[in-house]
Order: C-alpha cells, then sequence, then structure tokens
C-alpha cells in the first residue's frame, strides 16, 4: 500500500489556487462550464436493473429457450426461463441482445433515476466472486466495478418478481431512488441487463437506453473463486426490542492484497461491523447507516463486566456483551449498545451526541476503557 | 452592532484558519476524485462559503467542510455523468507533468467509489470512520472499495509504467 501512497504524493505537486478572497466575499464561485450533454435522459423515470453474466447451465438455457429477449420495448409481463418480472403500470422493458456479458452473482435493481442523476452501481450489485463486470456509459463514464464484496444481503437471496410496489431506497451514490424490484438468478450468476422506461420516455430515452445495454460488454476475466471472502462464523444470535432479531459474526474479508477481519452485527434492515485488528481491544464504530434508531458496537477488552454510553440528558445505555468465538481472540469480547425503541441517541436521532461517552466497567466497576465521542 | 461585528470578525477568522490549514490538501483531494481543477475550484469554494454563513454552528469545520465539499463535487459530477466526452485526459491535464498525468488517467479508471476512497484515505490521511461517512456506506463497505480501488489502481499503474 506504501507504493500507493507514494504515487497519490505526486499530487502534491499540484498548485491549488488561493480562493480566500472570493470565499470571503461570500460571492457565487465560477461555475466552470460542463461538457455538452451527451445524452439526457430527460424523462424523469428511467429504471436500470443491472443483472449479470451467467454460469453454464444458464447461458445454455438462454440459447436454447428462446428467450424473449429483444432490443425492442416489452410491454406487461416479460418472461423468460430463468426470470420474470411485471413492470408497473405504463412502463415498458428495454432488454438486449440476450448474450453473455461476464460472471458473477446474479443481483438486479430496478431503479429509477432522475434527470442527470447517474448510473450508480449499488454494493448489492457486487457479484460475489470477484470478477469484473465493464459497464461503459457514452464515453464519458466508464465504470469498471470489482465486484468482489461480502456475501450478498440475506434479503436478497430468493427471486422477487415485480409487482409494481415502489419502495424507497438511497443509493450508494446517496440519491433517493425509487426500488421496483430486486431479484437474482438461480445459481448465482448474473446474465443480462434490462432498462425499465418510464411512461413519458421519449423516443431519444428509449434510443439511450438501447446505448447503455449495448455498452455492456464481457471483461474476459475469468471467475475467480468465492474464496476471496474467506469465511463468515455466525457465533451468537438474539432477539432485541428496537431491532428485533439479530446476528453477530466474524467475517473474514481477503483479496489478492489484503487480508482483514471484522466484527459484524446485523438485524433484519441494518448492519454495523467493527475491524478485529490486533491491537486495542477496545473499539467501537458509532451510528448507523441511515436512520434512528441506532448503535454503538465493537470490543472491549477481557474482562469488561459493563459497558455503558451515557449520553445526553444523563442518561446512561448499558450495552450487552457477547463471547466472540473461543481461541481467536483471548483479548476481547463483543459489546453492543442499543438501539433501543424510543431513545434517541441524539436530538436529531440520527447520530450520536457528541458528548456522548463510552465506558468500560469490570465486575468490581472499575473503569477498563473509555472513549469520548467529541 | 459592535458585538455582532467582532462575532461575525471571530468566525471569519476562524474560517480562514481552516481553509489555510485545510485547503491544499482539500482542493487536491477533490481535483484527484473529479478530475477536475475547475470543478475542484468550484466544491472548495461553495463549501467554505457555506461554512461562513453558518458562523459558529459547525462543531468540527475540518470535518464538515470536507464533507461538503465532496458532496458538492459529487453533485457536480452527476451533473456532467451524461456528459459528452472530454478526452482521455482529465480537465486541465495536458498541463501537468508527465507522472501526474497518468497518476490521474489511472484514477480516472477506477470507479467513482473506489477513487473516493483511494484518495480520501490514502491521500487525504482521513480516517475510515470520516470516509465512510462521507462515502456513506459502511465501514466493511468501504475497506471493499479501498482494497479493490488500490489493487487497481496499482496494476494501473504498473502496466503503465511498463
Amino acid at each position: 500500500m506504501d507504493d500507493i501512497r507514494d504515487r497519490l504524493m505526486l499530487l502534491d505537486t499540484l498548485e491549488p489556487p488561493d480562493q480566500w478572497t472570493q470565499i470571503e466575499a461570500g460571492g457565487e464561485p465560477p461555475r466552470s462550464e460542463g461538457p455538452s450533454p451527451w445524452r439526457r435522459l430527460a424523462i424523469a423515470s428511467v429504471a436500470l436493473s443491472i443483472a449479470g453474466a451467467a454460469g453454464l447451465f444458464l447461458w445454455r438455457a438462454m440459447d436454447t429457450s428462446g428467450t424473449t429477449a429483444t432490443d425492442d420495448p416489452v410491454a406487461g409481463e416479460v418472461q423468460t426461463s430463468w426470470f420474470r418480472a411485471q413492470p408497473p403500470e405504463g412502463w415498458s422493458v428495454v432488454l438486449p441482445e440476450g448474450r453473455r456479458i461476464g460472471h458473477g452473482l446474479m443481483v438486479a435493481q430496478f431503479t429509477s433515476f432522475e434527470v442527470d442523476a447517474p448510473l450508480c452501481l449499488g454494493e448489492s450489485s457486487f457479484p460475489a466472486d470477484g470478477v469484473l463486470v465493464r459497464l461503459t456509459l457514452g464515453s464519458e463514464s466508464n465504470y469498471e466495478e470489482s465486484m468482489v464484496g461480502p456475501a450478498l444481503d440475506s434479503s436478497l437471496r430468493s427471486p422477487t418478481v415485480v409487482d409494481g410496489a415502489v419502495i424507497g431506497f438511497v443509493d450508494d451514490c446517496g440519491v433517493e431512488r425509487k426500488l421496483l424490484a430486486k431479484f437474482f438468478g438461480p445459481d448465482g450468476h448474473v446474465l443480462m441487463a434490462h432498462v425499465l422506461v418510464g411512461p413519458s420516455a421519449g423516443d431519444g430515452d428509449v434510443e439511450a437506453v438501447e446505448i447503455l445495454l449495448n455498452s455492456l460488454a464481457p471483461t474476459g476475466h475469468e471467475p475467480i473463486s468465492t474464496g476471496l471472502v474467506d469465511e463468515q462464523i455466525r457465533f451468537a444470535e438474539g432477539t432485541a426490542v428496537g431491532i428485533g432479531r439479530w446476528v453477530m459474526s466474524v467475517r473474514r474479508y481477503a483479496d489478492e492484497s489484503e487480508r482483514s477481519l471484522w466484527l459484524h452485527i446485523e438485524s433484519a434492515e441494518h448492519g454495523w461491523a467493527v475491524n478485529l485488528e490486533p491491537g486495542d481491544p477496545f473499539t467501537w464504530v458509532m451510528g448507523g447507516d441511515w436512520m434512528p434508531p441506532q448503535m454503538v458496537m465493537g470490543t472491549a477488552p477481557t474482562g469488561a463486566a459493563r459497558v455503558l454510553l451515557e449520553i445526553e440528558g444523563r442518561s446512561t445505555l448499558e450495552g450487552t456483551l457477547v463471547p466472540l468465538p473461543a481461541g481467536e481472540f483471548p483479548d476481547r469480547i463483543a459489546y453492543w449498545v442499543g438501539p433501543f425503541r424510543g431513545v434517541e441517541i441524539t436530538a436529531e436521532g440520527s447520530e450520536f451526541n457528541p458528548d456522548a461517552t463510552l465506558v468500560v466497567l469490570d465486575a468490581i466497576g472499575q473503569e477498563l476503557a473509555r472513549h469520548e465521542f467529541s | 452592532v459592535a458585538e455582532d461585528v467582532a462575532v461575525v470578525n471571530d468566525s471569519a477568522a476562524r474560517v480562514e484558519r481552516v481553509y489555510r490549514k485545510e485547503s491544499a490538501k482539500l482542493w487536491r483531494s477533490l481535483a484527484a476524485y473529479t478530475g477536475s481543477p475547475d470543478v475542484a475550484s468550484d466544491a472548495l469554494a461553495d463549501a467554505f462559503v457555506q461554512l461562513l454563513a453558518r458562523g459558529d454552528h459547525v462543531r468540527d469545520a475540518s470535518a464538515w467542510v470536507w464533507r461538503t465539499a465532496f458532496k458538492v463535487a459529487g453533485g457536480e459530477l452527476k451533473r456532467r455523468s451524461h456528459g459528452a466526452s472530454t478526452g482521455t485526459h482529465p480537465d486541465g491535464v495536458y498541463q501537468m507533468p508527465e507522472p501526474l498525468v497518468d497518476l490521474l488517467t489511472a484514477m480516472r479508471r477506477l470507479s467513482p467509489k473506489q477513487r473516493l476512497a483511494v484518495v480520501l484515505h490514502d491521500y487525504g490521511d482521513l480516517p475510515s470512520d470520516e470516509v465512510a461517512r462521507i462515502m456513506g456506506v459502511r465501514r466493511a463497505t468501504l475497506h471493499v472499495h479501498l482494497s479493490q480501488g488500490r489493487a487497481r489502481l496499482r496494476q494501473l499503474l504498473e502496466d503503465q509504467d511498463g
């Protein structure tokens, strides 16, 4: 990694402009002229599904079953030997020519994106076997997502038929989108991409998505074994007010350059993780991903009997201690605090109070560790 | 009125101190992320103008201005995402030394998430929690983007060197 940092030091030769006078004046900074639009997907609702490449079985099925794959918009239900979707009323589907575009775990997300919003592959679009899928959008954007990721979200593990229900979510670009469906193939391999086109889309929009679809290209990479994600050990589970069922696990991530070990806690809707690096056994992660209720979790030194989170209003939340798998982590124990239904960690409810204090006590009340969230 | 002026002046002085401390690294990070000195300048200026307007209401001004600047830059990238090709080099790179051109060209071939992770963590030296917060992902996810980005960048630079 030092080689990367060394190369990045080249950036220090860039000479930044001194803009303080302009900033102090409070004036609108000069706007640079953007490039002329390549393609405006000018109608508000264009939905994109990224699926991916097929395993041999699926590929044969595609070759012999005469699927409905076509370049033409198809109204109503779309069904192939491996895929079925019913777009919302008024929507149509553009399918590319049925062809294999790579390998990987198939995940499809039908999302709508607004004018000027970028294509954004979410983390749940990552095939688990570590193969690249190249998506080229015009000549401006060339995303080559490396598809190495943690195990797929368990909520995606069974195919879901699109029923028109609209669910909101925020994608990896922080853009609020409408999630229309998500599903993946029967053997966990990505086959192809589809685009849902909103009812008010014009010819230019359809042409744009056809170009986009046809820009999906095989990467030429051979599948990589799922050994990239070595193992996941689930060692504790339970049910708690606020989050319902929770599961704690230790996950070992590995790729060609790095290996790391993480402690995860997941509920039906949220997940948190801390790195189990050697060193200080006292770790924490604060906050959460999207909304309250939130939690703090991590590891405390062995000998910890209580973990207390002191929040605003002199309230104290007591954490739950969870022994880690035997043998591997003799110096630490896992814990989590909250979320507690009805308790907002901050006035806004979205972050911990900056004055909150995390304290670890032993059996006789002696302080073993402390962290101030400020 | 005099007290108000004093407060405003004190606030501006505080923001200027943050500007002097953070702006060079922040601007270079933005430039590396966006591939555009213009977008970097706009985003940085936007963020500091907003910081100035907020006075003392921002608790950690440095962290706030990094988050805001990258949010602004991300928005500008989205605005440009369907734009026409600007050629093989990022904006203005042709004026730079060749090794820097190579670096920025390679950076541009990373996915946005990978690029953001590498820039913020390995160049900006921001802690993982803060990088994850800016990116809006979990730390575990950040790690994935970071390791992939490093590996990809290393490969691209090796290809260029070869």
